[in-house]
């Protein structure tokens, strides 16, 4: 075979089902082998189907579908479809026909096991009732004492009516007709493991990993690489709250520094500002008893207030008047002394107390 | 199963090992440990916070207690010149006369003395010069001797000591 394997749609149907990829082989180097026939080939490789038939399949051929389509992990043959249409109903008096566009394939069933099988490629001068009719006799040739009764067609292509006609007239076998879709026949058979245990799986040459396994190592590397994506988002969230912490905790350190700053202002006037308070207030509350003592009937001329002493100055219409006010003073001064000059009819008199009884403020 | 497939199984599956060691221990622990130490950083700084939280509070409390004297503080800070002073007096009285007598610096604060000589009608000026002085918080002392002498007018002397910063 000169072109390419995945050139030739019509001999190589490639089908992938399960994550399992299967190839559907209609190569002419390939035919059943009844069990208990001892024939061994050195150039073909034969499988064994259910322990009833095998298939033998040119091991060339296998080399190169291994080569060309190395993923490839199970070939089905078309005398496996036939088989498998086969253990549907069991009829062992029929032809078996696969109908294909480029391929006609032919099985007969006897115990189970395919015991007579063709594999034939269409070329221009083929005809389907002549083709029947041969096989039929190569049939009879090959196996004395069994009759076939009928001829089951299964097509995959679209088969002409008068053909059946013919094939009826040439074989006097009742024919029975059926189209599938050959696909979807076929995804079947990729898709179950209980057809695929007929089909021809490829042991490779190489070292060939489970589905699972590879699946499972790429859920616990996405597991793995989740979780760290997971811990790096978690840390960048971290971080970004210390940052948030660490700018309260410098505005917070920033506030602290001021407040302490004014509140040491604050605390270092405390004491002056007492001090001017109570002094200032002793000063005006004395100013003004002092005053407050003083009789109408004395004009005072003028009044000296220290720290401990006081003087007064001014007139009085007697020395009896003057002594009301000394007598208030005796309270406030322990010390008292005053001298009277008569002038004008009034007495002119100069107050001098000292050694203050109450603190009259510094 | 050949020994050639044997050894190519062993070799993968110790290169699945080395893989899977290789992003736990380089990536994943890594990460983890990082994790851990910026929880336990953040905790040590919610501590330090919560310390700084309450010594801001104390803080602010002492200051709200204080807050009277602020009114003292803006003097103390800004100064009361005599100019001020003058400009003061001169509603309570007439002829108004401001004489420094001198100048001290204490450790925290300077201090400035002045004769003051001014005409007032009636001792009740002084009263409210006092009053506005006491009002308004102005880091002002009156000193001894404080002479009232009655000519057309009553005649007033004292001194005046006046703090700032």
């Amino acid at each position: 075979m000169d072109t390419s394997l995945i050139d030739d749609k019509e001999t190589y149907i490639s089908v992938k089902a399960n994550f399992k990829s299967c190839l559907f082989v209609n190569t002419l180097l390939q035919y059943t082998v009844c069990k208990e026939k001892e024939e061994i080939r050195d150039d073909y490789a034969y499988f064994e189907i259910e322990d009833r038939f095998k298939i033998a399949i040119s091991k060339e051929e296998l080399e190169k579908i291994k080569k060309e389509i190395p993923n490839v992990e199970y070939i089905i043959s078309p005398f496996l479809l036939l088989y498998n249409l086969f253990l549907k109903d069991k009829n062992e008096k029929a032809l078996w026909i696969l109908n294909q566009k480029s391929f006609v394939t032919v099985s007969v069933f006897k115990e189970g096991s395919a015991f007579f099988s063709r594999q034939i490629k269409k070329d221009e001068e083929f005809r389907y009732d002549e083709f029947v009719k041969e096989i039929i006799k190569e049939f009879y040739k090959s196996e004395c004492c069994y009759f076939l009764e009928e001829i089951l067609i299964f097509d995959a292509e679209d088969f002409d009516e008068d053909e059946l006609k013919k094939i009826y007239e040439k074989t006097l076998l009742e024919t029975k007709y059926k189209k599938i879709d050959l696909k979807s026949e076929l995804e079947k058979l990729c898709k179950e493991d209980k057809f695929l245990k007929y089909a021809v799986k490829i042991e490779k040459d190489g070292v060939s990993i489970p589905n699972w396994i590879k699946i499972s190592i790429v859920f616990i590397f996405l597991f793995l690489g989740g979780l760290d994506i997971y811990f790096r988002y978690k840390n960048s969230l971290l971080q970004s709250q210390i940052v948030e912490i660490q700018n309260e905790k410098i505005s917070l350190q920033k506030n602290i520094e001021e407040l302490t700053k004014k509140i040491a202002l604050l605390k270092s006037i405390v004491p002056i500002v007492q001090d001017i308070k109570s002094s200032n207030s002793l000063i005006k509350s004395n100013i003004k008893n002092i005053f407050e003592l003083v009789p109408d009937k004395i004009v005072l001329k003028r009044a000296e207030f220290n720290k401990k002493s006081l003087v007064l100055e001014g007139f009085t219409p007697s020395k009896r008047e003057y002594f009301k006010l000394e007598k208030s003073l005796k309270s406030f001064y322990q010390i008292r002394d005053v001298k009277f000059e008569k002038k004008s009819g009034k007495y002119l008199f100069l107050s001098i107390n000292k050694e203050a009884k109450v603190n009259n403020g510094r | 199963m050949g020994a050639k497939n044997r050894i190519i199984y062993l070799l993968y599956t110790l290169l699945f090992i080395s893989l899977f060691y290789a992003v736990v221990a380089f990536l994943i622990i890594p990460d983890m440990k990082r994790a851990g130490d910026l929880k336990e950083n953040i905790s040590q700084l919610e501590s330090k916070l919560k310390i700084l939280k309450e010594k801001n509070n104390d803080l602010q409390n002492s200051f709200m207690e204080l807050t009277w004297y602020k009114g003292y503080l803006k003097y103390f800070e800004n100064g009361f010149s005599k100019k001020d002073l003058e400009n003061l007096l001169i509603i309570y009285g007439n002829d108004v006369t401001v004489k420094k007598v001198n100048e001290n610096v204490e450790k925290n604060y300077k201090t400035a003395k002045y004769l003051v000589s001014m005409k007032i009608e009636t001792p009740k000026n002084f009263y409210s010069f006092l009053n506005y002085v006491e009002e308004n918080r102005i880091p002002i002392k009156i000193e001894y001797p404080i002479v009232f002498e009655k000519k057309d007018l009553i005649e007033l002397r004292f001194n005046i000591t006046i703090f700032s910063f």
